[in-house]
Order: C-alpha cells, then structure tokens, then sequence
C-alpha cells in the first residue's frame, strides 16, 4: 500500500511542490539590491551559442560571427527585460499560450519517468484489444467480367469453371492481379475501389462465386485463403502498447496535475442574468 | 529558378552536409554550382543524390536553355553532361501550373493547354512574351536534348516526368473533390476562388487557376528509399495530374496483338522490351519499334477516354518535330477523314459537381508500332493518359459554398498521366 502511494504522480508533485517551497523558505528572502544595469553573458551563455551554430553549420563559429551572435544575445536580453518592466508580458496571448506549455510540458515529463507495474500493460492491451487487431486478410483468384456483366455470362462462366477450364483464359484480360496472396483488407481495397473487402467477407472458401462488385465493375472470385481478424500477442505488439500506455498516463498526469492547480484559485465567472 | 534535392541515404549520410542553397557568396543560383555541391556529398558520404527542377513554366525562358546558360556561357560539353548526369527527372505538373506542352509550341495537340500559367514569372514581375516558351515546356526540351545530344555528344534533356503537388501543407490532396490548395491560406473556404494568387502590372493570376496536380508514380521493386531513388534514377516513373492511375510503357521490336490477351503485361514487357525511361536496342534492317502500352484508371476514378504516344524527333536538317498519335480509345469510336478520334462526350454535371462512368473505360491496352520510323533520326516516345471529363475541383468549390463559378473558368476538364520518354539513338 505504501509502495503503492509513493507512486502516485500527485504524491510526486506535493512532494516537488513541498521541496521548492521548502527552499525558498530557508533561503535569505530579502531582495538584492536592484542592479538593473548588468547584464552579464557568462562563458556558458557563449559555449550553448557555439554548439548551437555547430548543430546547423557543422563547423565551429568564426569569431566575427560568434561576436554577431553574442550581440544579437545581448541584444534579446535588453529587450525583453524592458518589456518585463514595462509589463509586455502581461495579456498577451503567445506568451500566455507558452507558459500553459511549459507547465504542460513539465508535467509530461514528470509522467515520462513512470514505469508502468507488472500487468499493468497487460491490462492495457486488453483494454484496449480493438487498437491492435490485424485486419482480416483474403488471398483469391479473381476473373474480370467487365464494367457490366449479365446474369448469363455469369452463370455460363461459372459452369465453365466447374467444368475445369482455365481460370485465365476466361472473362476479359485486364491489368488487375488474376491471384493474390494473403492481403490486408485496406489493400484490396485501394486495388480494388473501396468496399471489395467487404464484399469478400461473406464469401464461402474454395469455391467460384460470383458476381462480385469492385470499383471497375464484375468479377468472379475465388477465396483460397483468409485470416480472420486476430488480436496478435502482446509482445508482437509491445512497443506500440507501450508508447499508447506512456501518452494515457501522460493525460491522466497532466489532468490530474491541473486539477490540483486548479483547487488552488477561487474562478469567479460574469453573473448572467438571462437578459442581455 | 528551384530544383528539389534528393538523397538516396538516411540522416546519417545526410546530416553531414548543410542544405545548399541559393543565397550568395556560400551558395549560387547556378545549376553547376549545386551539381558540384552534389558531386561533393557523394565523395564525402559514399552515398548518392539527385536534384530535379520544378515550374519551367514560371522560368521565362531559362529552364532548359539551347544556347546559354544561367550564367550567359556558351552551353558546353560540361555542361550537358552535367546536366544529364545529376538531373535525371522533371517535374512536368504540378499546382502552379501544367508544364508539358503549351498549345503555342505545339498548335496542332488539342489536349496541350491543361493548367497552362503563362503569364510571367512566378510573382509576375516581368511578363511573358512567346519567344520565351520554347526553354520552359518539358516536350520542347525534350526536342531540344536531341538537337544538343548531335551537337554536343550528350542529352542533357533526357528526363524522365513526375508530377507532384509543391503544396507547403504536407498534403497529397489533389484530386479535383480534396484539394486543399497551394498552402494553408488556400484550405477550402469560399473565398478562396476569387483570390489573386498573384497580382502585378503584367497581370493577375487567380486562386481558381491553381491546378489540383500532381502525384508521382515509381516503378520500384521495393518499398524503401533505396528502391525508389534507384527508378528515379533509371527514370523508370510517371506523372499525373492526380488520378492513381497505373500506367506501363515498353518499347521493342517483338511486341504483337498476342500480348495484350496477356494478364502480366510486365513480364512481357520487360521480357520483349525496355520499359519507361530507358533507350531502345538496337533495330535489324528494316525493323520499326513498337510499344506496349497499358493503362487502367483510378480505383474510385473516372474511366479512360484515351492514349496516345507522343513522338519527337530530329530530323537531317536538324529541325524538331513533334506527332501525336492516338492509340488507344475507348467507346469503339471511329477515326474521322483527317484521321481524329472523336471527342469522349461528357457527362459533367455543373449543377452538382459530378460525372459517371458512363462513357469511357475502365482500362485500355494496346501495341502501337511507328509507321513513320526512321532509323537514321533520333526520336524519343511517351505515352499520354487522358481521363473523360471531369469537373475541376473550384467547381465543387463553388457547389459546396453556393459562390458564382469564376470568370472564365472553364467547368470541366481531362485529367491525365505522363509517361517517361523511351530513347532511340541511331547507331555510331
């Protein structure tokens, strides 16, 4: 139970909550005394600039172009603690949309350093079953009749069939695949026209059956093969469960995150009285 | 003037060169400088790349130039060879305009004015004039190859075509009822016809004139990067204007009536000839190429009205020449007195934006020989796929948000694919 407890995200953040509060509480809170004239570019603010320019030129930076960098970065700094004075950071929709982010941003990765617990994922996948099942797949002959066919040379090329006769040399000759292997439903249909896949379902094994529609008009068909839909074994599937498990507990954190944020501020809404 | 880089290789190789571009004094807008940034990743890295132009139409002239180039040098040997050896594909359509054939360079196609934008350059600033268009339309300059490849040894205009959409949303949405425009400000809304897409003294060029084209179909072997880079560079690849047609092309000298009863028209294809891209063999005495030639429609598309193959040629004075023949149609229509297969017919319904498969077919086959070879010339053929008519996709546009159908905006349209050309070279 304890153990249990400990893992609770909102455990975690009372505790980080409680860490920071504690650390300022112990740190000397008297303010410094307002310098507002420095602004001071350290070896480490130099070093991240370098690195940033080697990650898109791949060479190091020439020292002219680290000094125009090093200018454009006082430059940024002057301007944005100006704006901070003068309050341009106040209503202003992108900055109000970044700073939601990086909360955001921090409680997912707060739940990216969950594991999940034994079963847990188990429990997940089946949950879950219907994300990860293998569509049902055909494998199948197939003669074209053409964009419109008769009951007639339905039946007649039918019973040629049963008589034995080649299956390619019958109906008209066309650049759709005459057989096909095992193939997933999404394929036949994009071959096919949408909704061949779901003609086939019904169809007995084995057997010429026909007419069959397609997007370019009649066939008959010939199952010889099908896989029904299956729900593969969780370690076929794990990295896939894995990550859908890390972003619904990446959610569940970051609502539950908020909410208790949310407890934390009394919302007072415009009264509405029905009349305006 | 833009050309798009491909490489062969994963991010390993890639990731080791910056992306060249054309901003002096480190990059240039001159194609021999970026074929040498090519040359240089391929010695780095081991590894291999390609660069392919787009929009020749917008070039006012300088796409594919016969006598100078980018830089006003004479065109040279280098020059040619260069080209031929790191541009192997063009792409001929796209949504600023359709850039295989223009109906002033080749008056006697009626099917040549599709998507034509020949107003100026891309943002108008200098205007078109008719001496320009002969550098800018992939079937000139696939005329023009041959007349380089006598003077010089080497076609640097032996492209294969591709279509794609240029679209900056990331969307392969061009089909006439999905288009989702250039870039996001073109998403439907209905607003968004009446739009100048750009606008200058010499002009305005509309946001209904953008064409919903194209996509690029590869004849691969496998589904990876490795495989398809490998038919691009083999050429081995078609354009269209946005159906997911399937089209196959072979050239020979055995093909007969008998191959078209066959189901794998690959396997005969490639047994008896050389497919899409590539340059026909060598002919006996008195023998004339023929082509294979198999298209079948879109799944949930419009039926087939025809195909053709388009042939070019040099002749000994060394003038171009272009033909094209109809070769397959459908509807068992009958050739007129001049030898014209009659139009299709329509079945566009402008009041509702939509049309039947009523007319045309589902897939048409055929093989075509050359009645008029002659094996001294040089000569390259393509095939073109044309769909039965179709509505264009501001007319659901206009159906969907009830706004009046643009000026002179035509209500209905035939998409179509492009083959890559098949070469023939005489022998010595």
């Amino acid at each position: 139970m304890i153990a249990r407890i400990l893992k609770e995200p909102l455990v975690h953040f009372l505790l980080i909550g409680g860490l920071i509060f504690a650390t300022f509480s112990v740190q000397d809170d008297t303010p410094p005394a307002p310098d507002r004239d420095q602004i001071v570019i350290t070896q480490a603010d130099l070093a991240t600039l370098s690195a940033q320019f080697e990650a898109a030129w791949k060479r190091q930076p020439q020292p002219d172009e680290l000094n125009a960098m090093t200018q454009e970065l006082i430059r940024e700094k002057v301007l944005v603690r100006a704006a901070l004075e003068l309050g341009m950071d106040q209503n202003d929709a992108v900055i109000n949309r970044r700073l939601s982010q990086k909360m955001e941003f921090f409680a997912a990765s707060i739940a990216e350093a969950i594991e999940p617990q034994d079963g847990e994922l188990e429990a997940f996948y089946q949950t879950n079953a219907t994300d990860y099942q293998i569509a049902p797949q055909f494998a199948l002959n197939q003669i074209y009749l053409g964009q419109k066919s008769t009951p007639e040379t339905v039946a007649t090329t039918l019973s040629a069939l049963k008589e034995g006769e080649d299956p390619t040399e019958l109906g008209q000759p066309t650049l759709l695949p005459a057989r096909l292997d095992l193939t997933q439903s999404r394929a036949l249909d994009s071959a096919f026209g949408t909704g061949f896949a779901a003609a086939l379902s019904p169809l007995s094994m084995d057997e010429w059956v026909g007419p069959v529609k397609s997007g370019y008009g009649v066939h008959l068909v010939q199952i010889t093969d099908k896989s029904p839909s299956t729900l593969p074994p969780l370690d076929q599937v794990a990295d896939r469960v894995l990550s859908d498990w890390q972003s619904a507990k990446r959610e569940e954190v970051q609502e539950q995150y908020y909410q208790t944020l949310r407890r934390g501020y009394e919302v007072t809404l415009p009264q509405t009285d029905g009349g305006s | 003037m833009h050309r798009n880089v491909i490489f062969r290789d994963n991010g390993d190789r890639a990731r080791q060169v910056v992306p060249y571009t054309t901003q002096e004094p480190v990059g240039s807008p001159d194609p021999l400088k970026l074929y040498e940034y090519l040359e240089n990743y391929e010695a780095k890295t081991n590894g291999a790349a390609m660069a392919f132009a787009h929009n020749g139409n917008l070039a006012n002239g300088i796409m594919f130039p016969v006598d100078a180039q980018y830089t006003g040098r004479e065109i040279d040997e280098f020059y040619v060879e260069q080209r031929a050896k790191w541009e192997p594909i063009y792409e001929v359509t796209q949504i600023k305009g359709d850039g295989e054939a223009h109906p002033f360079l080749s008056p006697d196609d009626e099917f040549a004015d599709y998507g034509t934008w020949d107003l100026g350059n891309l943002d108008l600033s200098e205007a078109k004039t008719d001496d320009m268009l002969a550098g800018e339309y992939a079937r000139e300059a696939l005329k023009n190859g041959l007349l380089l490849e006598e003077r010089l040894g080497t076609n640097p205009y032996q492209f294969g075509m591709i279509g794609a959409t240029d679209s900056h949303n990331s969307l392969a949405a061009v089909e006439e009822e999905n288009f989702f425009g250039k870039h996001s400000g073109y998403e439907p809304n209905a607003e968004r016809l009446s739009h100048p897409f750009f606008e200058s003294d010499n002009g305005t060029l509309y946001a209904w004139q953008m064409v919903s084209s194209g996509l690029a179909a590869v004849w691969a072997k496998d589904n990876t990067r490795a495989s398809l880079f490998d038919a691009m560079d083999r050429k081995e690849v078609y354009a269209t204007t946005g159906p997911r047609m399937t089209v196959r092309f072979f050239g020979g000298y055995d093909f007969s009536e008998n191959d078209l009863r066959r189901r794998d028209v690959a396997a005969v294809g490639y047994a008896k000839g050389v497919p899409m891209g590539a340059n026909l063999t060598e002919p006996e005495e008195g023998q004339a190429p023929s082509f294979l030639v198999a298209a079948l429609r879109d799944p949930i598309g419009a039926n087939l009205d025809r195909v053709q193959v388009i042939k070019g040629w040099l002749d000994a004075d060394g003038n171009t020449h272009e033909k094209v023949y109809d070769v397959a149609w459908s509807d068992n229509r009958v050739a007129d007195a001049s030898g014209k297969i009659p139009a299709v017919g329509s079945t566009v319904d402008v009041s509702s934006a939509t049309w039947a498969n009523t007319i045309g077919a589902p897939e048409l086959i055929t093989v075509w020989t050359d009645p008029d070879f002659d094996p001294n010339q040089r000569a390259f053929y393509y095939a073109r796929v044309l769909e039965i008519p179709t509505p264009p996709w501001y007319l659901y546009d206009v159906v969907k948000f009830g706004v009046d159908m643009p000026e002179g905006a035509p209500s209905e349209q035939q998409e179509r694919a492009y083959t890559s050309p098949i070469w023939y070279s005489p022998k010595g």
